[in-house]
């Protein structure tokens, strides 16, 4: 309480001083005296969206529930609180004790957006840890990222001691054990604990490698120092989800947060093959939750919050095998506690009268659908699997249920992308609007709004565009331009994702270690914070990327070959390079993938194991 | 009292509604919350402790609660009142043990009874105010006692807010000020909260950096923490 009543005077003149100092229902708080490993664990986002982060509550209980770690919980201060550090010299500390993370012994970070990268660094920065792990010694923790960034590590590999790749429940623990093990034997030594983790299975230790390059800038070779650290990292998952820790009492906010609800993870992994989509491929093998779990989890989540709405999420919630099952089970008792259901990722194909009967308990708002693509030959290519019928079916059952405002999600920039492609968004925009005047007068609303929002497409690491340029920023800016000028009906809303924040995550996301140090730039000249938009600056990323002599183009725009290295062949995400190739070929054939469900394609995910029920191999 | 329909129920307006007022304290790091957020962690905690509580009719129904006096983010108070409504009598000691296991530590039930008055019957609370400054101590609360004891005392600059003037003179007359064995300033102030006479204490502390640069320096070391000791009825004893 002391610490606190220190900083009072600086808490007194920020927004949100409630955000950092904790003390929330269900925080865990332990005795120093008693634990081995104190493990700090960063969300570089601001409290309010990172206390909606559902990784970071599983690994908060995971941690926990060992009762020689102590993990706690670390936000990047809002930017008025940022002022305040700085000016008063206040070191970055974490909410359960009130300690500076230089007292951790490990300090995990979780990258979920390539954007956060800058901000990250920042939280390093104000907590007084020298950015670069080479130049970090003994005294100092030992730093460790995970999270889907960390599929490719490579661009920020410099900055961290050790990377874990993929499901972290079991990966840290075993991790925290070892380094409590190595330090009451004696044998502690930052260099020789992080050659005993790379042995440990799902550790990349940057160091321990050594990447050469060939004249033309691209990677030649990672080559292992030692002979008993594996060649590439296969990453972790956890095989039975039943039985892996669920935070039934996670740390309950007492502000609004971005996602302020009860979250039930369905499943892992997607049984569709989008051939953009990251999360599809570095997920699998898909592995679902029973729904007698799932409903016992809902029950004991509900009586411990009190929140009263409950969100059904994973890649795509209609997939789930036992969905009837699980919202039968639910509804038995949420309807008349007054709580609703929300279904996040539905399917145009999969949406029935049904499931909309069963979400229609959700009071606010419209409904959202991704098609992803305007014409069918495109969405043949993404391999997304929908046709135009099923989306006007689709709409057209919100609109029976009087939904008023729908919303429609499209790339633009993919492959093979023509105007013709682009003239089918505006097309399959108006189509959902007539869809609705169709429908007999008292079968619907009294109005309609369909909001057409259009990302630019970025190729990321583990997708059959991998290999893909992305388009230029004046290109981008040219297709969003046209588009504009073919979208007229009132009833559309069009809108856009900046181009220039694209642009500057198609540069991250397919980066190598090379990047360093315009990240460091970026982070120590304002570039924290670039998630939100009135903190981006394309003009100050450029002039960074510059000063550090690197060429946005070749990291963005460049195709790769087939057979060129990539940042992230050192990992093994389970879904082979083979057959990436292979959808990259059919994609160009404009041919579809049938998904997991009737067909297995071979993907090569099944190999890492796993309880699931769609890989036939096994 | 047990539910005897399950229209009853699903229509709680139907329901008896009977009064529990309840006693609190919010400490510590609960102190920076916001009246609003206190609302909606309280909404959620008499959900978890499986009170029977009323709710209101309509689209969103939400439990009924009164809270005697709002507090300012960033001030303690040892002396808090709620009342919510309750669909049947409730063993007292009971609703505070539920409540208890039901909200952080930080945030405390100590008392809980079916009320007879109202809250609107508290007229005034009593604060302790901590003054941590980096001024020379005696010869600071000696300017501060004479200040307060001054009934034109006032408030142009408000730290939040509009600017807007406030005469605070009028209702510091009795003020006790001391030294603390820690080196800080303690002001005792005795201050309205009813309709009209409410005087936040922060105007207080407001009017007084007026005079003084108090406040002028590092916010490392000069700052005011404030707690509610009491509610006090009209005669100035402890409301209850």
């Amino acid at each position: 309480m002391k610490k606190i009543d220190a900083y009072h005077g600086v808490l007194r003149q920020v927004t949100n001083p409630g955000e950092y100092v904790g003390g929330e229902l269900y925080e865990v708080q332990k005795d120093k005296a008693d634990v081995s490993v104190r493990f700090a664990f960063v969300f570089p986002e601001i409290y309010s969206i990172g206390m909606s982060n559902l990784g970071m509550r599983i690994l908060y209980e995971s941690l926990n529930r060992r009762p020689e770690i102590w993990c706690e919980r670390v936000f990047a201060p809002a930017p008025d609180m940022r002022e305040q550090m700085l000016t008063h010299g206040i070191p970055m500390t974490a909410l359960e004790s009130g300690d500076p993370l230089t007292d951790f012994d490990i300090i995990g970070t979780t990258l979920q957006y390539e954007l956060s990268y800058p901000t990250a660094l920042s939280v390093l920065d104000l907590a007084g840890i020298p950015l670069y792990a080479s130049e970090r010694g003994e005294d100092m923790p030992i730093l460790v990222a995970g999270g889907p960034c960390t599929y490719n590590p490579e661009p920020v590999a410099p900055f961290y001691d050790l990377f874990s790749i993929g499901e972290g429940e079991s990966a840290l623990v075993e991790l925290s054990l070892l380094y409590k093990e190595m330090k009451e034997k004696g044998s502690y030594t930052k260099a020789a604990f992080l050659h005993e983790a790379a042995k440990l299975g799902g550790f990349y230790v940057p160091s321990l490698y050594d990447v050469s390059y060939r004249e033309d800038g691209t990677i030649k070779a990672f080559t292992p120092k030692y002979d008993d650290i594996p060649s590439r990292i296969t990453k972790r998952i956890i095989e039975d989800l039943d039985s892996a820790p669920y935070p039934t009492s996670p740390v309950l906010p007492y502000s609004e947060t971005v996602h302020d609800r009860i979250v039930l993870e369905l499943y892992r992994g997607c049984i569709r093959g989008c051939r953009f989509c990251q999360a599809g491929m570095v997920y699998r093998p898909i592995r679902e939750k029973s729904p007698e779990v799932l409903c016992r989890q809902a029950k004991c989540l509900y009586e411990n919050t009190g929140y009263d709405e409950i969100s059904l999420i994973s890649l795509s919630t209609s997939d789930y095998s036992a969905i009837d099952e699980l919202t039968d089970g639910l509804l038995s008792w949420t309807d008349e506690k007054n709580v609703s259901l929300s279904l996040p990722s539905l399917r145009i194909d999969s949406f029935t009268e049904e499931l909309m009967r069963k979400i229609s308990g959700v009071r606010r708002g419209g409904i959202t659908f991704a098609p992803e693509a305007g014409t069918q030959r495109m969405r043949d290519v993404i391999n997304k699997n929908v046709t135009e019928e099923d989306l006007l079916r689709a709409v057209s059952i919100a609109y029976s249920f009087k939904k008023e405002s729908v919303k429609l999600y499209f790339m633009q920039g993919l492959p093979s992308e023509t105007s013709e492609d682009l003239d089918g968004i505006a097309d399959l925009a108006s189509k959902a609007v007539g869809a609705f005047y169709r429908l007999p007068k008292e079968k619907r609303g009294r109005s309609v709004k369909v909001t057409v929002s259009v990302s630019a497409f970025v190729p990321k690491p583990f997708t059959a565009f991998q290999w893909e340029a992305q388009d230029s920023l004046s290109v981008m800016q040219e297709k969003q331009r046209y588009l504009r000028s073919r979208i007229t009906d009132r009833k559309i809303v069009y809108r856009w994702h900046d181009a220039e924040v694209s642009r500057i995550e198609g540069v991250l996301a397919r980066g190598d270690r090379r990047l360093a140090p315009a990240l460091v730039l970026a982070a120590r000249e304002g570039m924290a914070y670039a998630a939100w938009s009135e903190h981006f600056s394309y003009e100050k990323w450029n002039e960074i990327f510059e000063r550090t002599d690197i060429d946005p183009d070749f990291y963005a725009c460049r195709a790769r070959s087939l057979d060129e290295v990539l940042p992230w062949d050192i990992i093994d995400c389970g879904v082979s390079k083979a057959y990436l190739a292979r959808e990259r070929e059919r994609a160009y054939a404009e041919k579809t993938t049938p998904s997991c469900a009737e067909h297995c394609n071979g993907c090569g995910a099944d190999r890492l194991g796993g309880k699931t029920k769609w890989c036939k191999n096994q | 009292m047990v539910q005897e329909s399950v229209t009853e129920k699903k229509n709680p307006s139907q329901a008896p509604q009977i009064r529990l007022r309840l006693r609190f304290r919010k400490t510590g790091r609960l102190r920076y919350i916001s009246h609003l957020d206190l609302v909606r962690t309280m909404t959620k905690a008499v959900l978890r402790a499986k009170l029977p509580v009323w709710y209101t009719m309509g689209f969103n129904p939400v439990p009924k609660m009164v809270f005697a006096t709002p507090m300012s983010v960033g001030m303690e108070s040892l002396d808090e009142l709620v009342e919510i409504r309750m669909t049947e009598k409730v063993d007292p000691r009971w609703a505070i043990e539920a409540l208890n296991a039901a909200v952080p530590r930080e945030l405390r039930f100590y008392e809980a009874y079916e009320p007879e008055n109202k809250l609107t019957d508290v007229a005034y609370a009593e604060y302790e105010v901590l003054l941590s400054t980096e001024l020379p101590l005696p010869e600071t609360a000696e300017s501060i006692r004479a200040l307060l004891a001054d009934p034109t005392l006032k408030c142009t600059n408000l730290t939040h807010g509009k600017q807007k003037e406030r005469t605070v003179g009028t209702q510091t007359g009795d003020a006790e000020v001391s030294l603390t064995d820690d080196g800080r300033i303690r002001m005792l102030l005795t201050l309205g909260v009813s309709q009209g006479e409410f005087l936040n204490p922060e105007y207080v502390v407001a009017a007084l950096a007026e005079h003084l640069p108090i406040l002028a320096g590092s916010p490392l070391h000069n700052f005011v923490l404030t707690r509610r000791l009491r509610v006090l009825n009209a005669n100035r004893e402890r409301f209850v």
